[in-house]
């Protein structure tokens, strides 16, 4: 049996599986999908428990019921698979990043209103979405899905503007929610002075790997939030290097 | 300047153990998945 495992093929089959199912659960992380899942899981045992046991009433139901359930994820997760079959049809299946010249593009709008944000003291928070789903978030905002241009986010981030408060989440080239309630960090490693804003913004980034630019009303800071740590008081400089490193990593 | 925190760099080290957890279930649940099909493979060539 476990002779198999040794054959050449078997191992690619079983690395491909990996990746498909990793990547669906890399994507699922951090929505409501991953409640989902672990009921299937959790079905799925009971089937095999009822089964060993000789509850054969009860592994019926299950097994003869699974169609059923099958129907009711497909309705529950048409969206995604939605989404899912589009990139199918894309030419990188395995390829999330973008291209260079398109992460600089981005990266310029970016930086270029959070500099002038800055320099007016005008609070911001932006998460540059990387590999994890943050489809939650995006859910608790306003859609906006518009391409991504230094006036658009210094018109959201517009003291007087109804869009202003909250967060404004960034996939490629497109802004696509805006007032986006993130999650407040927990960590009690954080500085007291730090307000709700940079909080929301560590919050997201433990949350997720998205990257979170926080520009603070009080002075005008600029800070980077990656995977729960803060960089604080950067220049726009920095910011576009950090980021610019990131992004082409991903 | 102050930093709050500094930047930790991403390295092989944390390649692999960035999501550890969910690399190992995936993996076991890719090896689940494949030893469950084959077995139905098998069960049908059989018949």
């Amino acid at each position: 049996m476990f002779l198999r495992f040794l054959n050449p093929r078997t191992i690619l089959e079983i690395i491909i599986l990996w990746i498909v199912i990793y990547r669906i659960l890399i994507s699922l992380k951090g929505t409501r999908g991953v409640y989902i899942i672990k009921g299937i899981i959790v079905l799925i045992v009971s089937y095999f428990v009822f089964q060993k046991l000789g509850l054969t009433v009860l592994s019926w139901l299950l097994s003869n019921f699974f169609a059923f359930y099958l129907i009711i994820i497909v309705v529950i997760f048409q969206p995604e698979l939605r989404e899912a079959l589009m990139r199918l049809g894309q030419r990188h299946i395995f390829y999330k990043g973008l291209g260079k010249e398109e992460i600089e593009k981005i990266l310029r709008e970016l930086v270029s209103a959070v500099s002038i944000l800055s320099r007016k003291k005008i609070g911001a928070l932006v998460a540059v979405k990387r590999e994890m789903g943050l489809k939650d978030f995006i859910e608790s905002g306003v859609l906006v899905n518009a391409d991504l241009t230094s006036e658009l986010l210094q018109n959201i981030f517009h003291p007087l503007a109804p869009l202003h408060d909250g967060g404004v989440i960034v996939e490629g080239s497109k802004i696509v929610a805006a007032s986006c309630l993130f999650p407040h960090s927990a960590s009690l490693n954080l500085e007291r002075g730090l307000g709700m804003r940079h909080r929301s913004g560590i919050g997201l980034s433990e949350h997720s790997d998205a990257l979170v630019v926080i520009v603070s009303e009080e002075n005008g800071h600029i800070s980077l939030a990656i995977n729960g740590q803060l960089t604080g008081d950067l220049t726009s400089e920095d910011l576009f290097t950090i980021l610019k490193g990131q992004l082409s990593k991903s | 300047m102050m930093k709050f925190l500094k930047l930790k760099k991403i390295n092989l080290k944390e390649l692999v153990t960035y999501n550890l957890w969910l690399k190992i279930i995936s993996l076991g649940i890719a090896i689940v998945v494949w030893i469950y099909v084959s077995n139905e493979i098998t069960k049908g060539l059989k018949l």
